[in-house]
């Protein structure tokens, strides 16, 4: 996998494991140096930031494989949140209305999968850009959520209650292993697979794709495609995991948090370069930056100014790295 | 020859297109024009040209139970009142978007705006805009104190509601240990208000209490959750946790019983009977509190009428269907609409407030 990754990104990936590790270190140094805590204890604790850390992260993660696929191939999906909010308010609908929890869990799943491949289908149609379409996805499809509970939910009155523990499954029970296996099958994928080389490539230039008797709609689309089952899964762990699912509300600013991982991991926002692996550790990196300075006991009002200040500090050092590395690449 | 008998020149395909694109421009333009003409034609309609009075009421963000329980309240008293309601507002907590309604009802030119502010600080120029136009503004659910506003409706004293909650997360603490706060934001007026009365008699009542954390949780259960149990694994000697807003008490409740801390960290804060019912019932926490959503939107709409009508406003005064007028002890210009309501496992079935 790595032979057939830039360097630059490669470099991003030790760059942020690194980084990941540095983090971990710094909880364990401040969860051992607690005044009233025993070596033991201390130890216990950090096992379960460790524990917690898969869980919690599964939706960012899931979604991120989903839209790095996109992002490969020059594309962008700005409405993944709102979809989640669709695939809530499905799911919830179905709970009211007495469905059992695998239907719930399918309804769920389905939702996210066909309006990701919806707006595939719509870029490709209307050739518009991708930004536009899910831009106005962003806000159509929260609204559509509302829409559609307001109509199938009787006395919906903002928020539905999900406190059956058979509907949780996923979310609650299964949301480690269900991430394990995603991750797992798309490294497998990145490494021997050969159609995420293709999206690279149509990142790169569709036009080149199209002399090379390749098609670059269909390219697109199955981004979308591929996207889509990312998301349903992203949807399932995330919504089995709440206790009341409120469509004005959940999921909001996640498509940030998700653009922003996949960014931190190195992958060009414009397409044509980036890695699934560069996703993963964004992902956990942004999470374990948010960890530390809780168990860093830093102030409050400080907190998020400083997460925001690390990424950029990061990207810019590696950036400045990676520059200096390509200057000496050239001089040779 | 092209479509419509027109001779394009040049007859290109090109020179066509783009001709029927402008055609269609012009088009759209022409219709937006008639749709524009309509709604400034409403606008008017609903303004106080005529004898009905309309009063426009503007929630933090729409579609969330507690702000549609204020709506019913509200709708409530302008049927009984004979008045017209415009009931809208931002779909997320956004101070930018709130302007914007509070800007077209002033253009409108409303009889009174009722706002519950995000961001308090950004409203005021937007009041004066209103007040220049004669428009009375009162603030409710969350003040705005320096914007010039006529009157506020809040739904509990803000003093009395911050040392209630921390008298009682104190009781069941015996008065010592460690100590916790989680709240949405660090923006809105009312929870951190309530949040600053909280904190001031813990330091000067309870000096054995200590407070260690303050998590934010975004108006997310979901990340309240995360939070706290991130919380609870930092702080293994936390002995109480006070959550000032509706999703922060329920994701509080689920992180204590996922992580199995129920019944040795105490919790209380406000949040609605529907959500808590059910922790409430298991016994993860002993109490929390509230008041009724949908009287403080009747309220509100009641004395905004009264102030359009030119009535004083007073204390002592009856109100239908609430109690005399209570005002604040430090501000002559704040309504308190009751005191809140302890809910338990025992009285939480006779309370219904309709969320």
């Amino acid at each position: 996998m790595f032979r057939r990754i830039s360097k630059s990104i490669r470099q991003r990936l030790l760059f942020l494991t690194a980084g990941n590790l540095l983090l971990m270190g710094v909880i364990l140094a401040n969860l051992l140096s607690g005044d009233d805590s025993t070596t033991a204890s201390a130890l216990d604790r950090f096992g379960t930031v460790l524990m917690d850390a898969g869980p919690n992260v599964a939706p960012v993660i899931l979604a991120g494989l989903g839209l790095t696929g996109i992002i490969f191939a020059g594309a962008l999906d700005l409405s993944i949140g709102s979809m989640m909010v669709v695939a809530g308010t499905v799911f919830g609908i179905l709970f009211s209305r007495g469905f059992d929890p695998a239907a719930c869990f399918l309804g769920c799943f389905l939702t996210a999968f066909v309006l990701s491949n919806f707006n595939g289908l719509l870029i490709r149609w209307l050739e518009i850009s991708p930004i536009i379409v899910t831009l106005a996805g962003l806000t159509f499809y929260r609204g559509l959520a509302l829409i559609m509970a307001d109509a199938f939910i009787p006395d919906f009155g903002g928020s539905i209650a999900v406190h059956d523990d058979a509907y949780h499954g996923p979310g609650q029970r299964y949301p480690g292993q269900i991430l394990l296996i995603a991750i797992l099958a798309a490294l497998a994928w990145e490494t021997w697979g050969k159609l995420p080389r293709v999206w690279l490539a149509h990142g790169c230039s569709p036009e080149a794709c199209r002399l090379h008797g390749l098609k670059p709609g269909l390219i697109l689309q199955s981004t979308f495609f591929a996207g889509g089952i990312f998301l349903g899964l992203a949807a399932l762990v995330d919504v089995t995991n709440r206790q009341n699912l409120e469509p004005a509300r959940m999921a909001r600013g996640f498509e940030l948090e998700v653009i922003g991982a996949i960014v931190l991991g190195g992958t060009n926002i414009f397409g044509g370069e980036g890695s699934f692996l560069g996703t993963i550790l964004g992902a956990f990196f942004l999470y374990f930056v948010g960890q530390t300075l809780l168990y860093a006991d830093v102030d409050l009002y400080y907190r998020e100014a400083i997460q925001g200040a690390l990424i950029v500090i990061v990207i810019g050092v590696d950036c400045a790295l990676h520059r200096r590395q390509k200057l000496l690449d050239e001089l040779k | 020859m092209s479509n419509f008998g027109i001779r394009w020149p040049g007859d290109s395909f090109i020179n066509r297109g783009l001709a029927a694109s402008v055609l269609a421009l012009l088009v759209a333009a022409g219709l937006f024009g008639i749709v524009g003409c309509g709604s400034s034609g409403n606008s008017s309609s609903s303004g106080n040209g005529g004898d009905e009075i309309v009063i426009a009421m503007l929630p933090k963000l729409v579609n969330i139970d507690y702000f549609d329980a204020c709506q019913r309240g509200a709708e409530r008293a302008a049927e009984d009142l004979g008045i017209r309601l415009i009931y809208d507002g931002p779909s997320e907590p956004s101070g930018s978007e709130q302007n914007k309604f509070i800007e077209t009802w002033t253009r409108q030119g409303v009889d009174a705006i009722c706002i519950a502010p995000n961001q308090p600080k950004t409203i005021k120029r937007f009041v004066e805009k209103a007040k220049e136009r004669g428009i009375k503004v009162l603030t409710w659910d969350s003040d705005a104190a320096d914007s010039g506003r006529d009157l506020m409706v809040n739904q509990v004293d803000d003093k009395l509601l911050g040392e209630t909650l921390i008298d009682d997360i104190a009781r069941q603490m015996n008065e010592e240990g460690e100590w916790a706060i989680a709240i949405a934001s660090l923006e809105a007026t009312n929870l951190n208000t309530w949040r600053r009365y909280a904190e001031e008699r813990a330091l000067s009542h309870y000096p054995k209490m200590k407070l260690v954390e303050t998590v934010v949780t975004k108006e997310d259960e979901s990340v309240a959750r995360e939070q706290i149990e991130l919380l609870l694994n930092k702080e293994p000697n936390l002995k109480g946790i006070i959550a000032f807003d509706s999703n922060s008490v329920p994701g509080a409740a689920e992180a204590l019983k996922r992580t199995g801390r129920a019944g040795e960290v105490a919790l209380t804060g406000n949040s609605t009977p529907g959500r808590m019912r059910p922790y409430i019932k298991e016994g993860v926490l002993e109490s929390f509190y509230l008041w009724d959503p949908r009287a403080l939107g009747n309220l509100t709409i009641r004395l905004a009428v009264k102030i359009v009508n030119g009535e004083e406003i007073a204390p002592a005064m009856p109100i239908e269907g609430h109690r005399d007028l209570v005002f604040s002890e430090n501000d002559s210009t704040m309504v308190i609409l009751s005191d809140p309501v302890r809910f338990t496992k025992e009285n939480i079935d006779e309370y219904d407030f309709g969320i």
